[in-house]
């Protein structure tokens, strides 16, 4: 494998900043492992390429926060207006963590389970650069299926 | 699973008082209170001087207290320079690991006489602080910026637990009310009022004030009421351990040193550790409603011990958060899957129950220095089996076979310790 196309963590990261999801695929057992891993999780194999995954799955399960990460009260979250922590799996069978949007938050026992949810990418400022410009980071973050 | 090579026993264990004890207090206060305590509690005496190696667990004094290298700062001050000393780390199973790798460096022939240790002292920080270093047990690469938090995490589990099994929120406040039960009879637990004691000073707190008064018809009333604010649903305030300063000390023998210390060791039948990916996400095969390295670390044990769920007669369980306990119970192979809920309800782990569970008041109202907790458990099982636990909370039938059980964040570490009476 080049090194142009090794599986990190930065380069998974700047996929998503281009709102592409990127998992990693195991050319020896087929697996789909998402967040991309370097190793197949299934049979370790070293040989995994990047994969795009079609960004559709279902909520396996989730929790309303109301006392949040700090991440997350600094976007304006908090006892009043909880945001939704969810595990999220793919059609391709493999799962990520993210934040659920586009569900009534406080009303928890509303959102159904296995509900069809569709990937969305959510930005977070994280700091500046020494010009001051913001820094920004991407996450994975899901909504219902339209 | 093998047995050990040589038999390994447990001759002293004891705790400092767990609670807010910073600024009175700091880790080199309680962990010299913990050890003077242990010392007092190994029938026959024990010194510095016949203990091979110090294993320390702790997991964030780096961002609870700015210090780390924090095992040789605590052998110094209790006699064990210039001997090994070594900090172990696994979230909050961090001195359930250092227990087991004391009792392996003893069952291998390189030590004869050990001391472990757990330590941790929280309270300098806020609460948001506390929070946030945490949070570091969590996956901070990929579940933080998804709003994970250590509560949320144990919420996702017993949101899955509800969906798949009909679980209540009143199934959880159980656990809750036994907790405060048993941790009024614990004079080292942090909270040592009962839940009708706290409603009580809640009440006379807003006639103080002023205020109006909050009725509640019983604890399920208070425990569902504004009261009891939702943290992560659905987990409430009340579902959560405690923020906890403390430390506990345990002393460990070969079979051929242990009667130096006492006529009554407590044997170390069984021994297991499990792992699992950091992230929720990542647990493969989706055992979202429990926790695998449960599972991993139970069956070890019990090989090793030749014991089953069946026997244990005893068992201080890791509740981080009431769901923690209810999830425990079914891993441990106590109940069935979805079963644990109705055998509570029943009042099946009450101190006179067929097996009490966390008689201690467990991480809930013991308390929980997450470093210590490991060590604090085995402390309790240690007076339950002895038949010394203090006060009113001294179960009342013999007990032969008990358990240990502590999880390291949100379950990928988990160690689980069988303990018998019998050298079997
Ligand atoms: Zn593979």
């Amino acid at each position: 494998m080049s090194e142009e196309n090794l599986v990190t963590v930065d380069k998974y990261f700047n996929f998503l900043s281009e709102k592409k999801l990127m998992g990693s695929k195991c050319p020896k057992c087929g697996n789909i492992d998402l967040p991309a891993r370097r190793l197949c999780s299934k049979c370790i194999s070293d040989e995994c390429e990047w994969f795009e995954l079609s960004g559709k799955g279902v909520l396996k399960t989730f929790s309303s926060i109301y006392v949040g990460a700090k991440a997350m009260t600094q976007k304006g979250y908090n006892r009043k207006k909880p945001y939704v922590f969810a595990v999220c799996q793919m059609d391709e069978g493999c799962s990520v963590s993210g934040q659920l949007i586009g569900v009534e938050e406080d009303k928890p026992k509303e959102i159904p389970f296995d509900m069809p949810i569709q990937v969305v990418y959510l930005k977070t400022r994280t700091g500046e650069d020494k010009e001051g410009n913001p820094i920004y980071r991407w996450d994975v973050g899901f909504e219902p299926q339209k | 699973m093998k047995k050990l090579n040589r038999r390994v026993a447990i001759v002293g264990a004891a705790m400092s008082k767990f609670g807010i004890n910073y600024p009175r207090l700091r880790s080199i206060d309680m962990w010299q209170e913990a050890w003077i305590n242990a010392v007092k509690l190994t029938d026959k005496g024990i010194s510095p001087k016949v203990i091979d190696e110090f294993f320390l667990g702790n997991f964030t004094a780096d961002l609870f207290n700015h210090q780390g290298h924090m095992a040789p700062q605590m052998a110094d001050l209790v006699g064990l320079t210039p001997k090994p000393a070594s900090r172990f780390e696994g979230a909050c199973a961090s001195s359930g690991i250092a227990f087991r790798q004391g009792v392996m460096s003893i069952a291998s022939g390189v030590n004869d006489v050990v001391c472990i240790g757990g330590v941790e002292q929280m309270n300098e920080l806020n609460t948001e602080g506390v929070t946030g270093a945490l949070a570091a047990a969590a996956d901070t690469t990929y579940e933080y910026f998804a709003g994970a938090t250590f509560p949320g995490l144990y919420a996702a589990i017993a949101n899955a637990h509800f969906n798949k099994y009909g679980t209540t929120p009143k199934d959880l406040w159980n656990i809750a009310i036994k907790a405060y039960e048993n941790g009024h009879e614990n004079p080292f637990a942090q909270e040592q009022h009962t839940l009708k004691e706290i409603m009580e000073n809640k009440k006379n707190k807003a006639i103080k004030r002023g205020k109006p008064v909050p009725e509640w018809k019983d604890e399920y009333d208070f425990l569902g009421s504004r009261s009891n604010p939702m943290i992560a649903y659905p987990l409430r305030l009340f579902d959560c351990s405690l923020i906890t300063d403390g430390a506990a000390c345990v002393f460990l023998a070969s079979e051929e040193d242990a009667y130096k210390y006492t006529d009554n060791p407590i044997w170390v039948s069984g021994i297991g550790q499990g792992s699992a990916s950091l992230s929720l996400h990542d647990r493969n095969g989706g055992l979202l409603t429990g926790l695998n390295a449960t599972r991993e670390a139970a069956r070890q044990a019990y090989e090793m011990s030749g014991l089953g769920p069946k026997d244990i007669q005893i068992a201080e369980v890791h509740d981080c958060f009431t769901i923690a306990e209810l999830a425990a119970l079914e891993d441990l192979g106590f109940y069935e899957p979805g079963k644990a809920a109705t055998a509570i309800n029943n009042g099946e782990t009450k101190r006179d129950g067929i097996r009490p569970i966390n008689t201690s008041g467990g991480l809930k109202t013991k308390g929980h220095p997450v470093g210590a907790t490991g060590v604090g458990q085995i402390v309790e099982v240690f007076k339950q089996m002895r038949g010394i636990a203090e006060r009113n909370r001294q179960v009342k039938k013999d007990i032969k076979i008990g358990m240990s059980h502590n999880v390291g964040g949100s379950g990928a570490t988990v160690v689980v310790n069988i303990f018998t009476k019998e050298k079997i």
